[in-house]
């Protein structure tokens, strides 16, 4: 299933270099979900993730002739989609992109504090969607980002590291260190709910 | 390094997948012997799960039909600069055609066929300064009106 659909999807995507019209709308209906998804994840609001959704395809046309056929499609439109929503953020809310973590700190695996991991999987299993939603509203976007591509779009870590333009070891820490603020932040959470 | 100490590094990532297979490896085979650490993997493991149950933002119903429009107008945008390019080629071509043309009837009325080949350099180079000027103000205006409708374009876009 995932296949054929990333297979129609470059399909279209070869027509596109073409500047197929038809190609290119098939596109943007195809992509609607997961790609606004992903936009609203990243910038949070729904206004700017819808203008950006438009602007993400108006800079596919502008550089379809730019776009090699024989690599996957799904990586340079989020690619490209991330590039905008990256400036976006930066006009915005300057700051709310990267992760706190100064270099040198200290490994946040020590960060967490005596874990409890029975209490949180109960904690989890009763109010799962509300408390992660809650958690990953704070953390800031860069790891949003790659927790959202990696758990909600499915993406592979060569992927997330084409979309996010970072290094393969850069994204697999940040995964990590985006992981483990988030459970904290999970554990605060319940803690404070008890 | 404990080996429990270097599979609790593990786990997050374990969660996500992201495992390579010798690490994979290990870890299995540590958590199949150590409660604590099978238990801190089925709690990363429910993080991971969490993601299936976020509630998803709905998609603005004309998001794609907005986006089709705005592609539609940068695609009629682009051909309508395309055609003022033509146009324009085709005007400074004409502009150039008829300058010379008028210059070859002008030496011929003045003098006949023989006027053609005796030229006189200085009467030209003030018929060539002439319709020279003349061509670029015809190609000005027509770039300034372009400019324009290329701006309504933009903004009804
Ligand atoms: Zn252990």
């Amino acid at each position: 299933m995932a296949w054929e659909r990333t297979a129609a999807a470059d399909e279209d995507a070869a027509l596109l270099k073409r500047r197929h019209p038809e190609a290119l709308n098939a596109l943007v209906t195809r992509y609607q979900h997961r790609l606004y998804r992903y936009l609203r994840r990243l910038v949070g609001d729904g206004a700017a993730a819808d203008d950006l959704y438009q602007q993400t395809w108006l800079r596919v046309l502008d550089q379809a002739g730019r776009y090699d056929a024989r690599r996957a499609f799904e990586p340079w439109l989020f690619a490209i989609a991330h590039n905008l929503a990256v400036d976006h953020l930066r006009r915005k809310r300057p700051g709310s992109l990267h992760e706190p973590a100064a270099p040198g700190a200290p490994a946040p695996v020590e960060i967490l504090a005596a874990p409890d991991d029975g209490a949180l999987e109960r904690y989890l299993a009763g109010e799962r969607a509300a408390a992660l939603q809650a958690a990953l509203d704070e953390l800031p976007a860069s790891y949003r980002e790659v927790l959202t591509l990696r758990f909600e779009q499915d993406m592979k870590l060569e992927e997330i590291a084409q979309v996010a333009g970072a290094p393969l070891p850069t994204v697999k820490s940040r995964m990590r260190r985006a992981l483990i603020e988030l459970r904290s932040r999970l554990e605060r959470g319940m803690r404070e709910q008890q | 390094m404990s080996d429990h100490e270097r599979i609790s590094g593990l786990l997050p990532l374990a969660a996500a997948g992201l495992l390579d297979p010798e690490e994979e490896r290990v870890l299995r085979r540590h958590a199949a012997g150590c409660a604590d650490c099978a238990a801190a993997l089925r709690a990363w493991q429910a993080i991971g799960a969490g993601f299936a149950a976020l509630p998803q933002p709905a998609v603005p119903r004309d998001l794609a039909a907005a986006t089709h429009r705005r592609l539609a107008a940068a695609l009629s945008a682009e051909a309508a600069r395309r055609w003022d390019e033509v146009v324009l080629a085709c005007l400074a071509l004409f502009g150039w055609t008829v300058g010379l043309s008028m210059w070859a009837v002008y030496r011929m009325v003045g003098g006949g066929y023989g006027a053609l080949v005796e030229v006189e350099w200085a009467e030209s180079l003030v018929w060539l300064t002439g319709t020279t000027v003349l061509a670029w103000l015809t190609a000005g205006v027509a770039a300034v009106l372009a400019a324009q409708r290329r701006k309504e374009l933009w903004r009804r876009s």
